[in-house]
């Protein structure tokens, strides 16, 4: 399995490549881009399973990255970000992202957002494309 | 609208939380400590808040304490932690607390990619009580600070 991560910070890089290889043991390939530019370069370059994309970064935002490489690769793509508004979750939902999930999260949110993505898709008369994404909303409590 | 006390009652409630979740580590909230700590500096983070709402999110770290917390998420030992890794850890946590407490704001707003310097003394530290949140996490010291101001129509 080939996830790319794509964070300005090494530091969340970091966290999140740590978390993906207790989850999915080393096995599974993490690569790492620190911009969108970078991200976007790797993804012409590289047939990734799934893309973990922060949101604010500077220059390109992820969400410019995911439109940039939908419709050419037809990557799939979630967004792990600190801002989770109403308003970013529509336009991730438009833009054609698999799930966002909040900063900080836990290993467990971490895992239901992959497997619902990662795993093999149920017959189409069983689950929509709004109800797989709403499932993998992650329940903050944050005030 | 959000009162000055609400907001550092939230913006307490969300930094303890990150710590936690993010670090590890539990946060005490402590009375202010500007008294003894005037001559340590800090490492700060701080992301803009703009749009409907202006303002600022700023988290005042001690300098041992932001190099637990890069220890921490790099996965290494506190004496590796190099100040690179520092500044971009405690960028990090700023940008995670910061985006936490924007969502709590109505209306359009957007955030600014987080700034951090190091070697800031307390003394930059806005005095009103009300605006500042005071952290314990094992001897060092965690400071946050909010202000933030509805735009003119």
């Amino acid at each position: 399995m080939r996830i790319l991560v794509v964070d300005d910070s090494g530091a969340m890089r970091a966290v999140i490549r740590r978390m993906l290889h207790e989850l999915y043991g080393l096995a599974t390939l993490v690569f790492e881009a620190e911009s969108a530019e970078e991200a976007e370069r790797a993804i012409e370059g590289t047939n990734f399973d799934l893309v973990l994309a922060n949101w604010n970064m500077p220059a390109a935002t992820g969400l410019e990255l995911l439109e940039r490489v939908r419709g050419r690769f037809g990557v799939r793509f979630g967004f792990i970000t600190s801002d989770t508004s109403e308003e970013h979750q529509s336009r991730a939902r438009a833009a054609g992202a698999c799930f966002v999930l909040g900063k900080p999260f836990t290993r467990r949110a971490l895992e239901r957002a992959l497997d619902e993505v990662l795993a093999p898709p149920p017959p189409a008369s069983t689950r929509s494309g709004r109800a797989a994404f709403d499932s993998q909303q992650e329940a903050k409590e944050l005030p | 609208m959000m009162s000055a006390s609400m907001a550092i009652s939230n913006l307490n409630e969300i930094t303890e939380t990150v710590w936690s979740m993010v670090l590890g580590m539990q946060l005490s909230r402590v009375a202010s400590g500007r008294g003894h700590l005037g001559s340590e500096l800090f490492f700060l983070g701080r992301v803009s808040i703009s749009g409907h709402w202006q303002g600022a999110v700023t988290l005042w770290c001690s300098s041992a304490l932001a190099r637990r917390a890069a220890a921490a998420m790099f996965g290494k030992e506190v004496a590796d932690a190099e100040d690179g890794e520092v500044r971009d850890a405690l960028g990090e946590l700023t940008n995670i607390v910061g985006g936490n407490f924007k969502t709590l704001l109505k209306g359009e707003c957007s955030l600014s990619v987080p700034n951090v310097m190091d070697g800031v003394p307390l003394g930059e530290l806005t005095a009103d009580p009300a605006k500042n949140g005071w952290f314990d996490c094992d001897g060092g010291t965690l400071v946050v600070n909010v202000e933030f101001q509805e735009a003119a129509p």
